[in-house]
């Protein structure tokens, strides 16, 4: 006989009870102070020890409101954990809440073994309880469990008729940024979180785990917030998420709420938020003169609207492009370099191997880039026989310093020292007849 | 009155200590703005005026386990060392407290409360799931199966009206404590009978080192009460508490006070917890740990009564303090 049909068999054998011997053992609609009140697609068949309770009762009962299913079972509480299993519920060995724990039969539990309802579970694998007791106490009862006391472990909520093997939860443990933290409008901060992982699952990023958006404010923050490649965080361990944020514009109190989410699959675990005062102030967090709001980076000073812009990778003027106008002929900072003879448009003046021996460009006009004299090149192939960047030739007054990045400052696409040198060309028969 | 209004007090205390917004931090701190912990005015006032009951130094911080996070600290006999729990009490750990270490011992048993340490506290037995027993040495942990127990655990005993076991938590020459875990019950047996010192629904069950005080709590986690029952006098109900632990004297009890929030509806969740401690024979109480980020539980008192190890639910990790008491003799200012 299957454990369905014996299942079945016991529930045509409480209906008998129930109708032959209205004696002290019956399944009843009321046990220990309780209704079967609950919608779950079934009446409670279990039986009760008269009106005084019986665990089994409760914990079906149980199982029946907080999972809106009525189990295909009651017997002997011992033997639920096999039950469970052979009706497709998932088990494990640690407590949740919202589940059926088990102990077997054992001098612990009698010999018929013990079942109730777990309302909550902690970090030490202690468990609140509610229980019912056939032979009393009657009624029911609010216990606590020691870790270890279901030593037949805990029968999962099924979840609808699926059967998750994989559970996901995160508890929250501790953030940054308290509720009721000051900002000013438009400031920038970062919230940081950190999460329990509570499933059994190990979160991953390509696990799909992620912090996401869960609801009002959204701070200008990133809708996800991924984990890094390569981070693990097992069941138990705690990660810290880090989620950069900028308070609204307006004054007032704004909230916001992130969950973790296993894309594709569901959110889960605590509803965490971010709740912030913004105070009627302008904020200059750098001290530039320009407020938050329109300041586009407001931790640094040498950045906002008005600023000069420098050939550093960065929009110093807050106007939306970066190194506008400060770029050499070759798009990149400093000026071009050298012109050698390798069969390629060093300068990027659109020649090729200007002023080498045998080259059709033939010789420069007398521009900076001109190979001239320059006391390190050979005109061979090894333009440079040095780490870094060849170190232009200067010219009278013209003092470039490339070691340092990008300190020279130019405009338009033409080099500085070709106009100085040009002049100087010019002017240099006037200077010598005045001289004279 | 034992603590009376702690229950209405705790949110306002618990906003008090986010204020003070401290470590740990010495009962002597109640003098200060923290005093408003207790709300009675004229206890307030007069606990002002005595010296501080105990205190305890910052806590040291032992690192967390390989499993994620320790809970359930227990002392070694010697007092040299902690026997920890992983996440959700699965495994067991070795702590070095020199080294702040914390070593795997075993990865899959659930010893919960129930462990007893051989009496040389090289290794520890725990229940099996099949009524036996299982020793694990903490060294090498090696696991050796008893279909019983070995001979230093105690024997388990049914109550005069019991019908599963009952664990015995204390021996005397003429008296036994009695546990029976699936009704709760705790009985003192002698010569002469038996006598219930809680009905039903206790646990956390935790005798004095001579036996003559017994203290339990009643109740979820989240809303437990502890008591104290004393043998020819009685039982007193000391106000919310849980995980009582005995200082060697048998006067004073080091205990967690969960702080609770309904953050959802009907269903309370810890938020956060704060270590206390308490003269049984005066009820004068004060307040050992201030913390808004650190949820302290399941304080362990060292066998010599001068460090308290305790878990932080939140972050996971061990911390052990040294404590002071102001009476260490027995009698106070």
């Amino acid at each position: 006989m299957t454990r369905q049909a014996r299942g079945a068999v016991l529930a045509l054998a409480a209906v008998v009870v129930l109708v032959a011997h209205p004696g002290r053992a019956l399944a009843v609609y009321e046990c220990g102070g309780e209704s079967d009140t609950c919608s779950c697609g079934g009446s409670n068949f279990c039986l009760c020890d008269g009106t005084c309770g019986n665990c089994v009762w409760h914990a079906w009962h149980s199982a029946c409101c907080g999972w809106g299913r009525a189990l295909e079972w009651c017997t002997d509480a011992g033997t639920w954990d096999e039950y469970a299993r052979d009706n497709g519920y998932p088990t494990g060995g640690d407590p949740r809440g919202n589940s059926v724990f088990v102990c077997n039969p054992s001098g612990t539990c009698s010999g018929w073994g013990h079942v109730g309802w777990v309302v909550r579970a902690y970090p030490d694998g202690s468990f609140d309880s509610t229980e019912q007791f056939w032979g009393g106490p009657c009624g029911t009862h609010d216990r606590h469990r020691s870790a270890g006391f279901a030593t037949a472990g805990f029968i999962y909520d099924p979840g609808g008729g699926s059967v998750p093997t994989e559970i996901d939860d995160a508890d929250y443990v501790s953030e940054t940024v308290p509720d009721g933290t000051h900002f000013g409008p438009g400031e920038s901060f970062d919230k940081h979180w950190t999460l329990r992982n509570s499933g059994n699952t190990t979160w991953t990023r390509g696990g799909s785990y992620l912090l996401t958006f869960d609801g009002d404010e959204r701070f200008g923050a990133a809708e996800q917030t991924l984990l890094p490649e390569g981070a693990s965080v097992a069941p138990g361990a705690t990660f810290e998420f880090s989620v950069p944020m900028v308070a609204p514009a307006s004054p007032g109190t704004y909230r916001g709420y992130w969950r973790m989410d296993r894309f594709g699959t569901g959110r889960f675990g605590d509803r965490i938020w971010v709740e912030i005062v913004v105070d009627d102030r302008p904020v200059d967090a750098d001290g530039d003169g320009v407020v938050a709001t329109e300041d586009c980076d407001d931790h640094d000073a040498s950045v906002h609207p008005g600023a000069d812009e420098a050939c550093n990778g960065r929009d110093d003027d807050c106007d939306g492009e970066t190194d506008e106008g400060v770029l050499n002929r070759c798009g990149a900072c400093g000026p071009e370099p050298d012109e050698v003879c390798d069969g390629a448009d060093n300068d990027c003046d659109g020649r090729v191997d200007e002023g080498c021996p045998g080259s059709d460009a033939g010789p420069d006009d007398g521009g900076a880039e001109d190979a001239g004299d320059d006391g390190g090149h050979d005109g061979g192939d090894v333009p440079w026989d040095g780490g870094g960047w060849p170190r232009e030739d200067s010219g009278p007054g013209i003092n470039y310093d490339m070691e340092g990045g990008c300190t020279c400052r130019q405009s338009g696409s033409g080099s500085a020292s070709t106009p100085f040198l040009f002049g100087l060309v010019v002017l240099s028969p006037l200077l010598a007849r005045r001289s004279r | 009155m034992w603590r009376a209004g702690q229950r209405q007090s705790r949110t306002f205390r618990s906003w008090v200590t986010r204020v003070c917004g401290v470590l740990p931090l010495a009962l002597v701190a109640l003098a200060c703005a923290c005093s408003l912990a207790d709300d009675a005015p004229s206890a307030a006032n007069a606990q002002q005026t005595r010296p501080a009951l105990a205190e305890l130094a910052p806590a040291r911080v032992v690192a967390a386990g390989e499993a994620g996070s320790l809970v359930t600290p227990r002392w070694r006999p010697d007092g040299r060392g902690i026997v920890a729990s992983g996440h959700l009490g699965r495994g067991l750990y070795d702590v070095d407290l020199r080294e702040g270490i914390a070593r795997e011992v075993a990865r899959d048993i659930v010893a919960g409360r129930s462990l007893v340490f051989r009496p040389d506290g090289r290794a520890v037995a725990v229940p099996a799931a099949d009524d036996g027993t299982i020793e694990v040495a903490l060294d090498n942990g090696r696991e050796v199966r008893f279909v019983s127990r070995p001979a230093y655990v105690p024997a388990p005993e049914r109550l005069s009206d019991g019908r599963s076991d009952a664990v015995v938590l204390w021996r005397g020459r003429h008296e036994r404590v009695l546990f029976e875990p699936l009704r709760g019950r705790v009985a003192r047996v002698t010569a002469s009978g038996e006598e219930v010192v809680a009905e039903e629904g206790a646990w956390g069950v935790a005798p004095s080192p001579d036996g003559s005080r017994i203290a339990y709590c009643i109740g979820h986690l989240t809303d437990g009460h502890l008591f104290v029952h004393e043998r020819e006098i009685g039982t007193r109900d000391l106000g919310p508490g849980v995980h009582a632990s005995w200082l060697p004297d048998g006067r004073y009890i080091v205990f967690a006070v969960p702080e609770v929030a309904q953050d959802r509806v009907d269903e309370a969740s810890l938020v956060g917890a704060e270590l206390f401690l308490v003269d049984v024979e005066t009820g004068r109480d004060v307040q050992l740990t201030a913390t808004g980020d650190v949820t302290e539980m399941e304080p362990a008192v060292s066998p010599d009564g001068s460090e308290v190890a305790y878990a932080d639910w939140r972050s996971g990790s061990l911390h052990v303090a040294w404590l002071t008491v102001a009476a260490p003799e027995g009698r106070l200012p």
